[in-house]
Protein backbone atom coordinates (compact mmCIF):
# COMPACT_ATOMS: atom_id res chain seq x y z
CA UNK A 1 0.00 0.00 0.00
CA UNK A 2 1.52 3.52 -1.11
CA UNK A 3 0.50 6.91 0.62
CA UNK A 4 1.21 10.30 -0.19
CA UNK A 5 1.53 11.42 3.35
CA UNK A 6 4.58 13.24 2.88
CA UNK A 7 2.65 15.48 -0.06
CA UNK A 8 -0.07 16.23 2.28
CA UNK A 9 2.33 17.26 5.24
CA UNK A 10 3.70 19.68 2.43
CA UNK A 11 0.78 20.87 0.93
CA UNK A 12 -0.44 21.39 4.61
CA UNK A 13 3.20 22.76 6.15
CA UNK A 14 2.90 20.04 9.03
CA UNK A 15 6.42 18.35 10.36
CA UNK A 16 6.13 14.85 11.13
CA UNK A 17 5.92 15.15 14.78
CA UNK A 18 3.09 17.29 15.01
CA UNK A 19 1.31 15.04 12.62
CA UNK A 20 2.26 12.55 15.26
CA UNK A 21 1.20 14.22 17.79
CA UNK A 22 -1.92 15.31 15.88
CA UNK A 23 -2.67 11.22 15.85
CA UNK A 24 -1.34 9.90 18.98
CA UNK A 25 1.70 7.94 17.50
CA UNK A 26 5.43 8.91 17.83
CA UNK A 27 7.61 10.33 15.19
CA UNK A 28 9.08 6.68 14.08
CA UNK A 29 6.32 5.63 13.21
CA UNK A 30 5.02 8.08 11.08
CA UNK A 31 8.67 7.83 9.32
CA UNK A 32 8.02 4.26 8.72
CA UNK A 33 4.41 5.05 7.36
CA UNK A 34 5.92 7.17 4.68
CA UNK A 35 8.53 5.45 4.14
CA UNK A 36 6.20 2.33 3.11
CA UNK A 37 7.94 -0.46 6.36
CA UNK A 38 4.67 -0.19 8.37
CA UNK A 39 1.22 -0.53 7.59
CA UNK A 40 -1.25 2.21 9.56
CA UNK A 41 -3.94 0.35 11.41
CA UNK A 42 -7.61 1.35 10.01
CA UNK A 43 -7.86 3.42 12.66
CA UNK A 44 -4.79 5.32 12.60
CA UNK A 45 -5.26 5.97 8.52
CA UNK A 46 -8.82 7.09 9.31
CA UNK A 47 -7.29 9.75 11.84
CA UNK A 48 -4.68 10.71 9.31
CA UNK A 49 -6.91 11.27 6.63
CA UNK A 50 -8.92 12.91 9.14
CA UNK A 51 -6.48 15.41 10.23
CA UNK A 52 -5.59 16.32 6.27
CA UNK A 53 -9.54 16.58 5.69
CA UNK A 54 -9.56 13.79 3.10
CA UNK A 55 -11.17 10.44 2.46
CA UNK A 56 -8.66 8.17 3.26
CA UNK A 57 -8.36 6.69 -0.32
CA UNK A 58 -7.16 9.88 -0.77
CA UNK A 59 -4.34 9.46 1.03
CA UNK A 60 -3.92 5.69 0.93
CA UNK A 61 -3.69 4.09 -2.31
CA UNK A 62 -4.01 -0.12 -2.84
CA UNK A 63 -0.71 -1.01 -5.20
CA UNK A 64 -0.97 -4.05 -8.05
CA UNK A 65 0.33 -6.83 -5.63
CA UNK A 66 -1.77 -5.80 -2.40
CA UNK B 1 -7.74 -8.38 20.42
CA UNK B 2 -6.28 -5.92 23.79
CA UNK B 3 -3.04 -7.34 24.62
CA UNK B 4 -1.63 -6.91 27.93
CA UNK B 5 0.85 -5.02 28.93
CA UNK B 6 2.86 -4.30 31.84
CA UNK B 7 2.86 -0.55 32.83
CA UNK B 8 7.07 1.00 31.46
CA UNK B 9 8.60 0.82 35.35
CA UNK B 10 8.58 -2.74 35.02
CA UNK B 11 11.36 -2.58 32.27
CA UNK B 12 13.55 -1.14 34.76
CA UNK B 13 12.69 -3.83 37.18
CA UNK B 14 12.65 -6.22 34.28
CA UNK B 15 16.49 -5.40 33.53
CA UNK B 16 17.01 -5.27 37.47
CA UNK B 17 16.31 -9.49 37.46
CA UNK B 18 17.76 -10.33 34.03
CA UNK B 19 21.06 -8.82 34.35
CA UNK B 20 21.77 -10.96 37.74
CA UNK B 21 20.15 -13.50 37.06
CA UNK B 22 22.24 -14.22 33.53
CA UNK B 23 25.59 -13.45 35.39
CA UNK B 24 24.44 -15.94 37.81
CA UNK B 25 23.41 -18.55 35.16
CA UNK B 26 27.44 -18.06 33.83
CA UNK B 27 28.66 -17.95 37.05
CA UNK B 28 27.30 -21.00 38.47
CA UNK B 29 28.70 -22.71 34.80
CA UNK B 30 32.26 -22.92 37.37
CA UNK B 31 32.03 -25.17 39.98
CA UNK B 32 34.32 -23.10 42.56
CA UNK B 33 31.70 -22.74 44.77
CA UNK B 34 31.50 -25.02 47.47
CA UNK B 35 27.25 -24.66 48.80
CA UNK B 36 24.90 -26.81 50.40
CA UNK B 37 22.60 -28.78 48.40
CA UNK B 38 19.46 -27.11 49.27
CA UNK B 39 21.06 -23.50 48.29
CA UNK B 40 22.19 -24.74 44.66
CA UNK B 41 18.85 -25.81 44.22
CA UNK B 42 17.65 -22.55 45.31
CA UNK B 43 19.96 -20.49 43.67
CA UNK B 44 18.99 -22.41 40.32
CA UNK B 45 15.63 -21.93 40.76
CA UNK B 46 16.09 -17.81 41.40
CA UNK B 47 18.61 -18.11 37.80
CA UNK B 48 16.22 -19.65 36.21
CA UNK B 49 12.23 -17.70 36.98
CA UNK B 50 15.00 -14.42 37.00
CA UNK B 51 16.16 -15.11 33.35
CA UNK B 52 12.62 -15.57 32.33
CA UNK B 53 10.69 -13.34 34.20
CA UNK B 54 13.01 -10.16 33.36
CA UNK B 55 12.79 -10.90 29.97
CA UNK B 56 9.17 -11.17 30.21
CA UNK B 57 9.04 -7.67 31.99
CA UNK B 58 11.41 -6.04 29.60
CA UNK B 59 10.04 -6.66 26.76
CA UNK B 60 6.36 -6.76 27.70
CA UNK B 61 6.39 -3.58 29.56
CA UNK B 62 5.16 -0.53 27.97
CA UNK B 63 7.50 1.43 25.96
CA UNK B 64 8.05 5.72 26.82
CA UNK B 65 6.21 6.16 23.34
CA UNK B 66 3.96 2.92 22.62
CA UNK B 67 2.06 3.14 19.77
CA UNK B 68 0.96 0.43 17.20
CA UNK B 69 4.04 -0.38 15.57
CA UNK B 70 5.76 -0.79 18.88
CA UNK B 71 2.96 -3.53 19.73
CA UNK B 72 3.67 -4.81 16.27
CA UNK B 73 7.14 -4.99 15.85
CA UNK B 74 6.79 -7.04 19.65
CA UNK B 75 4.44 -9.87 17.99
CA UNK B 76 6.86 -9.69 15.23
CA UNK B 77 9.87 -10.58 17.19
CA UNK B 78 7.79 -13.27 19.34
CA UNK B 79 7.10 -14.88 16.39
CA UNK B 80 10.52 -14.90 14.86
CA UNK B 81 11.86 -16.28 18.21
CA UNK B 82 8.87 -18.87 18.08
CA UNK B 83 10.78 -20.00 14.41
CA UNK B 84 14.42 -20.07 16.16
CA UNK B 85 13.36 -21.67 18.87
CA UNK B 86 11.64 -24.43 16.90
CA UNK B 87 14.70 -24.81 14.97
CA UNK B 88 16.96 -24.98 18.02
CA UNK B 89 14.89 -27.38 19.40
CA UNK B 90 14.50 -30.03 16.29
CA UNK B 91 18.06 -29.32 15.81
CA UNK B 92 18.82 -30.50 19.08
CA UNK B 93 16.68 -33.24 19.30
CA UNK B 94 18.44 -35.22 16.21
CA UNK B 95 22.09 -33.96 17.15
CA UNK B 96 22.33 -34.09 21.26
CA UNK B 97 21.35 -37.59 23.13
CA UNK B 98 21.26 -38.64 26.92
CA UNK B 99 22.11 -36.44 29.58
CA UNK B 100 23.61 -33.73 27.24
CA UNK B 101 20.44 -32.85 26.07
CA UNK B 102 19.15 -32.45 29.25
CA UNK B 103 22.24 -29.55 29.60
CA UNK B 104 20.96 -28.65 26.34
CA UNK B 105 17.81 -27.96 27.42
CA UNK B 106 18.80 -25.67 30.06
CA UNK B 107 20.66 -23.65 27.45
CA UNK B 108 17.46 -23.34 25.67
CA UNK B 109 15.90 -22.04 28.41
CA UNK B 110 18.36 -19.16 28.42
CA UNK B 111 18.85 -18.75 25.11
CA UNK B 112 15.28 -17.42 24.04
CA UNK B 113 14.57 -14.93 26.48
CA UNK B 114 17.93 -13.40 25.64
CA UNK B 115 17.61 -13.63 22.32
CA UNK B 116 13.88 -12.34 22.33
CA UNK B 117 15.63 -8.73 24.70
CA UNK B 118 18.51 -8.56 22.09
CA UNK B 119 16.37 -8.73 19.30
CA UNK B 120 13.82 -6.72 20.06
CA UNK B 121 15.31 -3.54 21.26
CA UNK B 122 17.58 -4.10 18.57
CA UNK B 123 14.41 -3.54 16.68
CA UNK B 124 13.79 -0.43 18.12
CA UNK B 125 17.19 0.73 18.53
CA UNK B 126 17.08 0.60 14.16
CA UNK B 127 13.76 2.09 14.11
CA UNK B 128 14.90 5.23 16.40
CA UNK B 129 18.07 5.43 14.45
CA UNK B 130 16.05 5.14 11.04
CA UNK B 131 13.79 8.18 12.29
CA UNK B 132 17.11 10.38 13.33
CA UNK B 133 18.54 9.37 10.12
CA UNK B 134 15.14 11.10 8.32
CA UNK B 135 15.28 14.66 8.07
CA UNK B 136 12.79 16.50 10.51
CA UNK B 137 10.42 17.99 7.84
Amino acid sequence: MKNRIKVERAEKGVTQQELAEAVGVSRQTIVAIEKGYFLPSTPLALKIARYFSKPVEMIFFLEEDD
Amino acid sequence: MKIFLFPHRFQFIGWCIFIPAIIGAIVSRFDFMTIPQWAMTALNDAIIIGAVLGSVFIVCSKERDEDEMIGALRLATLMNMLYVNTLLVVTGTLLVNGAEFVEFLIMNLFLMPILFVVSFRAEIRRQHKQAENEKQD
